[in-house]
This record gives structure tokens, C-alpha cells and sequence, in this order.
């Protein structure tokens, strides 16, 4: 199930709170929460639950047998090994045997047959969940969970578990057992879950539809190669912004729904977004996009790799590994790795070549988008031929033209909405709401006209959304594929 | 007294504020719930699609396994598909999202593409074994079309508020029945999305308030087509005079060819000359093309609707008339019915474009002189038909607004038949046509005593329902001693895999 369907908002959703509301103690909240949480996940295929059952159990045994060993004095590490090489092993056949093997059939021409395996949803999510308990276990940062069915809870639930973000066991263990909901959480978190559902179903859906406009390709057609190849110059420009906001729309809002659906039921879960767009180099950018995956790898890789307290030449290859991970975790093509790759590079650029607090900020800004701008369109698209075509169409180098009326018709027709996208990956709204918050202490009409704004907009974005994701078939999850 | 303590502090008041913001949200939340519960008001068909909603999925194992019963797959909707698609207020959401999409930016000059690219159009007659070539017939399938997904679904259930007219003849007429002409200008949709128009008008360009039907010539399905017309005119050679008409669309017509050209499009006029030139030298190939270009600034295409008018029909009706040697009626010899208010396909299939909506169309219709009666076959629910007396002109006021264009020659029914007492020569004509057809087969009527039409989408079906075995174009010309047949088509349907497919079946 996607949160941004009606179904999800008006059914799901709906049941969800009322009966968290209803049942009284916190053993019966985690009992329906986990029942919700295995019917959104068996929503994609009761096929997929006896995995995320199993992996669940593997990584309960082996926290279990780690503790124990620790308690006796005992090395616990090779059940830490044992445990995190089974995750990655299932993880590798789940999501790059398929990749593998065509890259092999190209070098080698065997095996003559790929197996199509299908990629189960969220494996990436709760598969780096479960790896973090099991590492935290070990090294005494989390307690072990004896109860199978809470550590099942923790890494299914319905909130983070298909598009995070990656929760740490030991900052939601504590909500798990003891949440309380309080009103000024839950207010929040109707803010927060209104906004992210508009940003989804309204902007990200609106800028995938830009780009299937400018391709000029409708319904189930199939992008292909000649069709990125005869896109004008300007087109391809269009796809890419419009891309690299959908993306942004899209991801940051699946994390703000789940933020803020927590926040209704006593969850507290960490910012996975920090308005990347507004970075000012390429390392601030990391800082602020897809902050739990980073965190992840930085805690889990890159730290007991030796982090950056190494010789140089070693420094450059953790990084390198880090970000190779980074791309391959995205999806198992090779673009996916040439982006990781990418950023590799300028990061070691920033680090040790350019002193990027020498350049004007503005300019500094301006550079920082125009690298995310390429690595967007590296990020897009899967087939290489296409990638190839697209990136020498950005320069006109495909004997494209530099305009033509379907790109021209697609900028026209929505540059307002595209006005209001890029205000939405600003933090100016947040900035006035708080303005006026601030303002509201001093003065009760302020207070008052604040109230009013503040309790309305909630149901004008869902109905903004309704009105979208009824109108709207093409309702694309982004993240599946993670 | 209350009120005023309640604002005395800014604490309390925060509080009321916070209470009231969660009421709200929560109530609005449960309300839209509780309507999507309504299971009463769940629509099962939309009018304006042209198409059957998505049904609740069945239960099985297999379903549940891999998810298909919960979220679908391409081809068939789950519950998820089935909730948002026949959500009680779902056309009012609709709506209300064009209005705000409207205002995305400057929209009034808009293109609802396909993604067709044109083929060069090269001059010069075809071989046989060129065209065979050409048509990819010695070769596998060319990659240049989609195939679709699913067909798209066709709404058979009659429209509720529309009320049959009264006719007088021997039996009760139906309700208006959407036209089953679907699969005209295929493309590769799923019958149950949600934004999914049943009836694709090909790529749209629309610019003030007006739509343009736009043409992509494809060589591959152009030959294969006049390969198509060839059998037909080698099956009735010395049986029957052929004719072939290949109707412009309007894009060709009615736009500037500085701005047909920026659309990418083909010029309409050099593919219909290709096909011609490529057709059997027995074949009449009428060039409407030219009388059409000439009165392009009359009201000769709809603005809303990928059809042209009666106006459009009539001055190709002239050409036939010039080609067959036989004087044309004048307009002023006809009595008119005028419908305003016709939204037709170019409204569905742009989402209910905003411009269009505000320009509504006006269907006038000529009644033809001899006779306006007629017999025709409506399929029903189980596949079998029924017999109707109708008009070849009829009263359509009160049809809903997007079915107007059913005021012609019954719509797209499979087998239909005129007898002009007018006329006692025992002179004879057969249109096999598509919906293009119908707005010109009115004028026809008072030039024959016998007037057949089919339509190629569906007489195979009919046939076989009639128990006919011989469903070909030359099998009904001999059983029926036809002199004159009338291949009319409009020129998208020359270019589009299912409708050749479809021809392919009865052109014989």
C-alpha cells in the first residue's frame, strides 16, 4: 500500500488511529499496531511477509545469542559476523542477483537465462533496520529484545517500513514500550502528515507528470531511447528540474507522513530531511538529504572503516567504498553506482582540493545545485543508452533541437506550479509559520488568526490531495525499488 | 464571561486552538471515510470516459499471494484501484483538481501528446512486394506502436439521464448507448485508470479554447492499409464500383502549416496522396482534402470532439458526388435539428480541459429527404443484438452532452439498412465506415434506394451472432447485389495497429 492513495488516507489510516485510540494498554497498542503493520506490508503480496518474518527472526536469534555470550565474557563477534553476512547475503540475492548475472551474461555470454526475481518491497529499508539492532547489540549501544514479536514490530512498522526512514532500534525502543500521546504531538503531526501527503500526491505526482509531458509519452508508454534522443535542449533541461524536484517531494514527503503519523500515536522518529536544496556544498547536501541512510553508513562503515582519521590514501578509499554502497543501495543498475561515484568525487574535491569557503556563497550555492542537477540526471535514468542520450541532450549534442513546441507548451502550461515546488523545497514557509508563532505570543488576535491558519490548513491540503489522488491514476512509489 | 476567560491567556486559548485543529482534521477525515463506506453511491461506469469503472477484484489465493487482489497489476485494478476509481464524489474531486491544475500556469495552449513521431512520406507508387515490405508483413511486428496493455473497456449500460424520443416506429428505440468505438485510435492504456479516456483522440493540440486532432503518418500502417483496400477491390473487382475515402483530421485542416508543423505532425493531404497512389487502379480514391482546406473557415471540424461536422461531411460529400458523377443537394434542401452544448472527446480525453469545457459545440445534423428511417442492431449485455426502427437523423436533445454525435445515422451500430422509397432504380451503396462515416452517410441516403452501413469495428461480431459465416465485405456486396462501396475512414484509423487488425477480419 501507498500512503498517498485513497485507500491508504480514508480506510487504513482511518481504522489505524481509531483503534489506537480505543484499545487501553500499551501491550494492546503494539499488538494492533503490528496487525496493521503485517496487513500494509502483505498489501504488495502476502509472498513477501514470510521474509520479513524470517529476517526478523534471524537477527532476534542473533542479538540473543550475542547478548548471551557477552554476559558470559564471551567474543561475541562471530555471531555478529554470521548474523550481518546472512542479512547482506538475503539482501544480495533479493536485489542483485538479477544484476549480477546480466553483467556476467555480457562478459562472459552465460547463464543464458536471468532469473526474474522480484524485488520485495522495503527489504533495503528494514533489512539496514534489523543490521543496525544486531550491530547496536553487540556493541552495547541497545538493550536485546527478547520479545520476537516487538523486535517484528519495530522493523515492520507500517510507518517507516517500506520508505523510511531507517529508524535505530534503540530511538524507538523507548516509544515502543512506553509512548504517550500528547496533544501538542498530535497537532504537530496533523501539520506534518497534511503536509507531506500534498507534497506527494499534489507536487511530486505534478512533476512526474512535467516530465512525461515534456517526453511527450502518456499513460503506460514505455520512455525509450530515440524518444530522450530527439527531446530539445531545453526539454531535457525541464525533465531533469523537474525531476530532481519530484524526487525530492517525493522521498522527503513519504518521511514527513511517517514522521508525522508517528507523532499522532507517540513515535518519535528523526529527521530524515533537512531541505537539501538549499546546501551550500556538496558535503552540506549530504548533511541534509536522506539523513538516516548517511548516518547509517557513516556509524556502521565509514567510522569503523577508520573514518577520516587515516593517511589520505586510505581516507580517499573509505569514502570511496562508502559511496559506492551508498549508489548501490538506490538500485541494483549501474547508474545508480556511477552516482554514488559521482559524489564520491566531489567530496574528495571538497575535502582535499577546492577551498570552497574561498567562493562566494551565492556562487558556492549555485555549483552545489548544478552538481545535484547532474547527478539527478545520472540518478534517472537506468538504461545506459537512455542516460546517454539524455546526458548529451542536455547540450544539444544528440543533433536535437534547442526547442521545440512540446517543451515549450510543457514549461508554459505549469511554470506557476513549478514556482510553488521550488517554494516547497525552501524552508520559507516554515520560517513564516514560525514568525507568526512567535508574534501570536505577544498578542491574542495574532494567536488567534494563527489558530485559524494553523487548524485549517491540515484540511485543505488533504483535500487538495484527495482531489489529486482522485484525479490522478498515475500515482508512482519512487521507492519501491530500495 | 466565559468566552472572555477562555481568551484571557494566551495558554488557554492555544489549547482551545489545538483541540479545534485536531477536531477538524480528524473530522474531515472520518466524514470523506464514511462517504467512501457508502457503497450505494460507488459509480460503476463514467459517462464522460466512455468506460466501465474498475470492478471489485475477486478473492482467490493466488490474488491475495502476489498482491493483484489488494493492488493490482497493469492489467487489472485491485482494491486500491477500485476505491479511488468509483469513489462516490470522485467526478466532483476530478473537476474540482482540473480547475486547480488550470491555474498550474499559462494553459491556454495546450498538447495532449501520444507520442507518435511522423514517418517522411515519400512520393511515388508502391510495388505489390513494396508495400509487403513496407507493411513489415514479410517481417515481424515493428516496434512503432505500443501494443496496449488491456483493451480499453467500453461502456454497454445506457446513460442514466438520458431519455429515448418518442419515434412513433415499431419498437421502443434503447436509451442513448455510448458508442462502442473504443478501440478507434488505440493506445496502450488499461481499462481501468482512472484519468483513462475509453475513446483516445490521438494527439490533441489545443490552442484557444478549440481542439485539433493531429496525424502521424506511419508507413508501415499505411501500407498495410492499402494492402487492406486492395483485397477488397481484387474481391469485388467487376462486382461493384469501390470507393475510398480517407477522411483529414483537423490539425491538417484548420491549423496554419507553420503551426501544424511545430506540432511535428505529418501534412495530411501528401499521406492520404501516398495511400491513394498505393491503392488498386480500380479504386476511386475521393480527395476531399483541398474543398475541405478551402472552407476551413467555416465550422467544418468540432472544437471539443475528434469528429468533423455535417458541415465537415457535406463537402466531402460533394467530392464523392463530383468522383461518382452525380449532382449534389444543396444545404438549403435539408430540414436541421441543432444540439447545442456537445462536449465531446477531446474534452474526455484532455481531463476535461478547462478551455474546451467553456466552448462548447453545437451539432447540427441534416435530415435527409427520402427517408429518415432506418433498422439497426444494439448489442446488448450478453452479447446478443436487438432489432431497433430508428432515425438516420434523430432527435439526440436530450442524450447526455458528450454523446451528441449519436444524433448520426444511429451511431456506431454494426449492421444498419435504409430503404429510400424516393428512389426505385434499385440503385444500391455500402459504407464501411468508422465514426467518421456516420455524419456523411445522411447526405448519401437520397442518392440510393438500398443504403447499407457497417461498421468495420464490430460486423464481424454482429455476424456471427446473425449466423453468418461469410463476414466479408464481398460476401454481404453479392448477397445484397450492392453496386457502389464506400470505404470511409478517418486517417488515424489508417494508422493505428488494432483498427488495421480489426479491417484485416472483413476487408476481403
Amino acid at each position: 500500500m501507498v500512503f498517498a492513495s485513497l485507500v491508504f488516507v480514508f480506510v487504513f489510516f482511518v481504522a489505524n488511529i481509531i483503534t489506537q485510540a480505543l484499545v487501553p494498554s500499551i501491550k494492546a497498542k503494539n499488538i494492533v499496531m503490528l496487525s496493521f503493520s503485517l496487513v500494509f506490508y502483505a498489501w504488495a503480496g502476502v509472498r513477501y511477509v514470510p521474509l520479513l518474518l524470517g529476517m526478523t527472526f534471524i537477527c532476534w536469534f542473533f542479538a540473543l545469542l550475542i547478548d548471551r555470550a557477552k554476559r558470559q565474557q564471551q567474543n561475541a563477534k562471530h555471531w555478529l559476523v554470521a548474523c550481518v553476512a546472512l542479512c547482506l547475503v538475503i539482501l544480495g540475492i533479493f536485489k542483485y542477483t538479477g544484476f549480477f548475472l546480466r553483467n556476467v551474461q555480457l562478459l562472459l555470454g552465460f547463464p543464458k537465462v536471468i532469473p526474474n526475481i522480484v524485488l520485495p518491497i522495503g527489504i533495503s529499508f528494514y533489512t539496514f533496520q534489523l543490521l543496525s539492532y544486531v550491530v547496536d547489540v553487540y556493541r552495547g549501544d541497545a538493550e536485546v529484545q527478547r520479545k520476537y514479536w516487538l523486535l517484528l514490530l519495530y522493523a515492520g512498522l507500517f510507518h517507516q517500513c517500506v520508505a523510511g526512514p531507517i529508524v535505530r532500534y534503540r530511538d524507538v525502543n523507548e516509544d515502543i514500550l512506553h509512548r504517550q500521546v500528547k496533544l501538542s504531538e498530535v497537532s504537530r503531526g496533523i501539520t506534518r502528515f497534511a503536509v507531506g501527503l500534498a507534497k506527494k500526491a499534489v507536487l511530486a505526482n505534478g512533476c512526474a507528470e512535467i516530465v512525461k509531458q515534456t517526453f511527450a509519452i502518456k499513460f503506460d508508454y514505455e520512455l525509450t531511447a530515440t524518444i530522450v534522443k530527439n527531446t530539445s535542449v531545453t526539454g531535457m533541461w525541464l525533465v531533469v528540474l523537474a525531476f530532481m524536484l519530484q524526487i525530492y517531494l517525493d522521498f522527503s514527503a513519504y518521511s514527513d507522513m511517517a514522521i508525522g503519523m508517528g507523532l499522532m500515536c507517540g513515535f518519535h522518529y528523526k529527521e530524515n530531511f533537512n531541505y537539501p536544496y538549499v546546501a551550500n556544498t556538496v558535503t552540506d547536501f549530504w548533511r541534509r538529504w536522506h539523513i538516516s541512510l548517511s548516518t547509517f553508513f557513516r556509524d556502521y562503515v565509514y567510522i569503523p572503516l577508520g573514518g577520516n582519521r587515516v593517511s589520505k590514501g586510505r581516507h580517499i578509499l573509505n569514502l570511496f567504498i562508502v559511496w559506492g554502497l551508498t549508489g548501490m543501495w538506490h538500485g541494483a543498475h549501474w547508474n545508480y553506482i556511477f552516482w554514488g561515484l559521482y559524489y564520491f568525487v566531489f567530496l574528495v574535491l571538497e575535502k582535499y582540493v577546492v577551498k570552497t569557503d574561498r567562493i562566494p556563497r551565492i556562487l558556492r550555492h549555485v555549483l552545489t545545485l548544478l552538481i545535484v542537477f547532474f547527478g539527478w540526471a545520472i540518478f534517472k535514468f537506468e538504461s545506459m543508452p537512455q542516460l546517454g542520450r539524455a546526458l548529451l541532450g542536455l547540450f544539444g549534442l544528440n543533433g536535437n533541437a534547442f526547442s521545440n513546441l512540446t517543451s515549450q507548451l510543457a514549461f508554459k502550461n505549469n511554470y506557476l506550479f513549478l514556482i510553488v515546488c521550488m517554494v516547497a523545497c525552501t524552508p520559507l514557509i516554515k520560517h513564516l509559520g514560525s514568525m507568526l508563532r512567535n508574534l501570536s505570543g505577544k498578542n491574542t488576535p495574532v494567536l488567534v488568526a494563527y489558530g485559524f491558519w494553523d487548524a485549517l490548513a491540515p484540511v485543505l491540503l488533504l483535500l487538495v490531495s484527495t482531489m489529486a489522488l482522485a484525479g490522478d491514476s498515475y500515482n508512482p512509489f519512487l521507492y519501491f525499488q530500495f | 464571561m466565559k468566552l472572555k476567560e477562555l481568551f484571557s491567556s494566551p495558554q488557554t486559548v492555544r489549547r482551545g486552538m489545538t483541540l479545534g485543529k485536531i477536531f477538524a482534521f480528524l473530522g474531515f477525515l472520518i466524514i470523506m471515510s464514511f462517504i467512501g463506506l457508502l457503497w450505494f453511491l460507488r459509480p460503476k461506469t463514467s459517462v464522460v470516459e466512455k468506460r466501465n469503472l474498475t470492478e471489485f477484484p475477486k478473492l482467490s489465493i493466488s490474488g491475495l499471494w502476489d498482491g493483484t487482489f489488494f493492488s493490482g497489476n497493469k492489467n487489472r485494478g485491485g482494491i486500491d484501484k477500485w476505491y479511488a476509481d468509483t469513489f462516490p464524489l470522485r467526478e466532483t474531486l476530478i473537476s474540482m483538481n482540473q480547475e486547480l491544475k488550470s491555474h498550474y500556469g499559462e494553459r491556454g495552449t495546450q498538447m495532449i501528446s501520444t507520442g507518435q513521431t511522423a514517418d517522411h512520406i515519400d512520393e511515388g507508387h508502391k510495388t505489390q512486394e513494396e508495400l509487403e515490405h513496407l507493411a513489415g508483413l514479410d517481417d515481424t511486428d515493428p516496434a512503432t506502436e505500443p501494443a496496449p496493455q488491456t483493451e480499453p473497456g467500453v461502456v454497454t449500460e445506457p446513460s442514466g439521464n438520458t431519455q429515448p424520443v418518442e419515434s412513433g416506429e415499431t419498437q421502443t428505440p434503447p436509451e442513448t448507448e455510448a458508442p462502442p468505438e473504443t478501440s478507434e485510435n488505440n493506445s496502450g492504456q488499461g481499462a481501468h485508470d482512472v484519468t483513462t479516456p475509453a475513446e483516445l483522440s490521438g494527439t490533441i493540440y489545443i490552442t484557444e479554447g478549440c481542439g485539433y486532432g493531429v496525424y502521424y503518418f506511419n508507413e508501415t500502417y499505411s501500407a498495410r492499409y492499402c494492402l487492406q483496400v486492395n483485397k477488397v477491390a481484387q474481391a469485388l473487382k467487376g462486382k461493384a464500383n469501390v470507393y475510398c475515402l480517407v477522411c483529414p483530421i483537423s490539425a491538417g485542416i484548420m491549423l496554419s502549416d507553420e503551426v501544424r508543423e511545430e506540432t511535428g505532425s505529418s501534412d495530411e493531404n501528401q499521406a492520404i496522396e501516398w495511400i491513394y497512389s498505393n491503392l488498386d487502379p480500380s479504386v476511386k480514391g475521393i480527395r476531399t482534402y483541398n474543398a475541405l482546406k478551402a472552407h476551413n473557415d467555416e465550422y467544418i471540424y468540432f472544437h471539443t470532439d475528434h469528429h468533423w461536422t455535417a458541415l465537415g461531411a457535406y463537402y466531402a460529400y460533394r467530392e464523392f458526388c463530383a468522383a461518382k458523377g452525380i449532382t449534389p443537394h444543396d444545404l438549403k434542401d435539408f430540414e436541421t435539428y441543432t444540439f447545442p452544448g456537445f462536449l465531446g472527446t477531446f474534452y474526455s480525453s484532455s481531463n476535461k480541459n478547462a478551455s474546451l469545457g467553456n466552448n462548447p459545440d453545437t451539432v447540427t445534423s441534416y435530415i435527409p429527404n427520402g427517408t429518415n428511417k432506418m433498422t439497426m442492431y444494439v448489442k446488448n449485455k450478453d452479447g446478443s443484438y436487438t432489432e431497433y426502427g430508428w432515425r438516420i437523423v434523430n432527435d439526440v436533445s436530450n442524450y447526455a452532452k458528450s454523446e451528441l454525435y449519436a444524433t448520426f445515422a444511429g451511431g456506431d451500430q454494426p449492421y444498419n439498412y435504409a430503404h429510400n422509397e424516393a428512389v426505385t432504380d434499385g440503385s444500391s451503396v455500402l459504407i464501411v465506415k468508422d465514426s467518421y462515416g456516420n455524419a456523411f452517410i445522411p447526405f448519401l441516403v437520397d442518392h440510393y434506394e438500398h443504403i447499407y452501413w457497417i461498421d468495420y469495428r464490430s460486423y464481424k461480431h454482429w455476424c456471427g451472432w446473425a449466423g453468418q459465416s461469410n463476414y466479408t465485405i464481398s460476401g454481404l456486396v453479392e448477397r445484397k447485389g450492392i453496386q457502389d462501396v464506400i470505404l470511409c475512414n478517418n486517417i488515424n484509423s489508417t494508422g493505428s495497429k488494432t483498427l488495421l487488425e480489426t479491417m484485416s477480419e472483413i476487408f476481403k
